[in-house]
């Protein structure tokens, strides 16, 4: 979406996150966010986001990956584990193929490289505010389902059976497959869904089950 | 027989938002027929490109390729490698990204024209295949 289109259409205040450590950064952030209609909410570290988590509306977070102390991963992770599916975009200088993947496996939308033009940061913000809505319409269903396409339908299968309370035993029996191949897609499966737990697993696909 | 591994990158004909159901129909019918051909490797959908990579035999690669290359769901299909390799970098063949990430996209871009800069092109066609393998979840291998 063009910035011109943003800048005419009525303002209403939608909130943001900013968290970098960098204060032109900030400052640069929030006046460019202005010019789209969107109020930013800047935040030096990781851990005055954190403390103040509770008390803040839901909205896009734009967030450093290089900071001091507790680093933009980490606080993506700490989100995720919250169970916050607020929209989050990364923003680093380069950004890493494998840290780039983690992060959007672990539920961010996009990797903004700096310095970035208006017009991606506009769209990316856009895009942020629709899967917002899009939320609090359906309870994150979208998004689960969303997430699950990842996997493939052996993976599917088998996280269906795991979600039903079955062991890696029984599963093995009833898809006739040996026990090694059911942990082997297993841990794929928890790997292309960039999840570490379990319990996160199930209540994704619990989630990706429910009608909308 | 010898494994070779293909990667080419193209634009996309679909339009938004028809085209999720258009790509679940397309990887739908690649599982079964890369499937059946012991075909394994990522395909990837920004928005505006696809990219893809397929590993198998030559034989089996030129197939999917007539069908791929027929296709007029994509346009532009620029062939950024086709070698040899010893062994496949990929398990199975997924969807490796879906989405509309600048990103994702910004790593496909340099590879839609000619190469006029060899090395540079091929830093890029590395930098691609890498972040496909890390999208499918099999990151334990270093790219060659």
């Amino acid at each position: 979406m063009s910035v011109e289109v943003l800048a005419s259409s009525p303002v209403v205040a939608r909130n943001a996150y900013v968290i970098d450590d960098d204060r032109d950064i900030r400052v640069s952030l929030r006046m460019l966010l202005q010019e789209d209609g969107i109020e930013a909410r800047p935040f030096l570290t990781a851990n005055d986001f954190l403390e103040e988590l509770d008390t803040l509306p839901p909205g896009p977070v734009l967030l450093d990956v290089r900071m001091p102390g507790m680093d933009g991963l980490s606080l993506l992770e700490a989100l995720v584990e919250r169970g916050v599916r607020w929209p989050v975009i990364m923003m680093t200088g380069h950004a890493e193929v494998p840290l780039a993947v983690k992060a959007m496996k672990l539920g961010a939308i996009d990797f903004l490289e700096k310095p970035f033009p208006h017009e991606e940061l506009s769209a990316l913000m856009a895009r942020a505010f629709e899967l917002l809505d899009e939320q609090s319409r359906d309870g994150g269903v979208g998004d689960a389902r969303r997430r699950l396409e990842r996997l493939t339908p052996r993976e599917r299968q088998i996280l269906a059976a795991v979600a039903s309370g079955l062991s890696n035993k029984e599963i093995a029996l009833q898809l006739d497959l040996s026990h090694r191949t059911v942990e082997m897609h297993r841990s794929r499966m928890m790997r292309r869904l960039g999840a570490r737990r379990l319990s996160d697993v199930i209540a994704l696909f619990a989630t990706a089950s429910m009608a909308r | 027989m010898g494994i070779r591994c293909l990667l080419y990158v193209s634009e996309s004909c679909l339009r938004w938002p028809d085209d999720a159901r258009e790509v679940d129909d397309i990887v739908e019918v690649a599982r079964t027929r890369n499937d059946a051909l012991d075909l394994t490797g990522a395909l990837i959908y920004t928005r505006t490109h696809f990219a893809q990579v397929l590993e198998g035999s030559a034989e089996a690669i030129a197939e999917v390729m007539t069908s791929i290359r027929a296709d007029a769901r994509h346009r532009n299909i620029n062939i950024v490698s086709d070698d040899a390799i010893e062994a496949r970098y990929f398990p199975d063949w997924s969807m490796a990204y879906s989405g509309p990430s600048f990103y994702v996209d910004r790593q496909i871009k340099p590879l839609l024209s000619q190469a006029t800069d060899p090395a540079r092109s091929r830093r890029a066609a590395a930098g691609l295949l890498a972040m496909m393998r890390e999208f499918a979840g099999d990151s334990s291998r270093a790219v060659g």
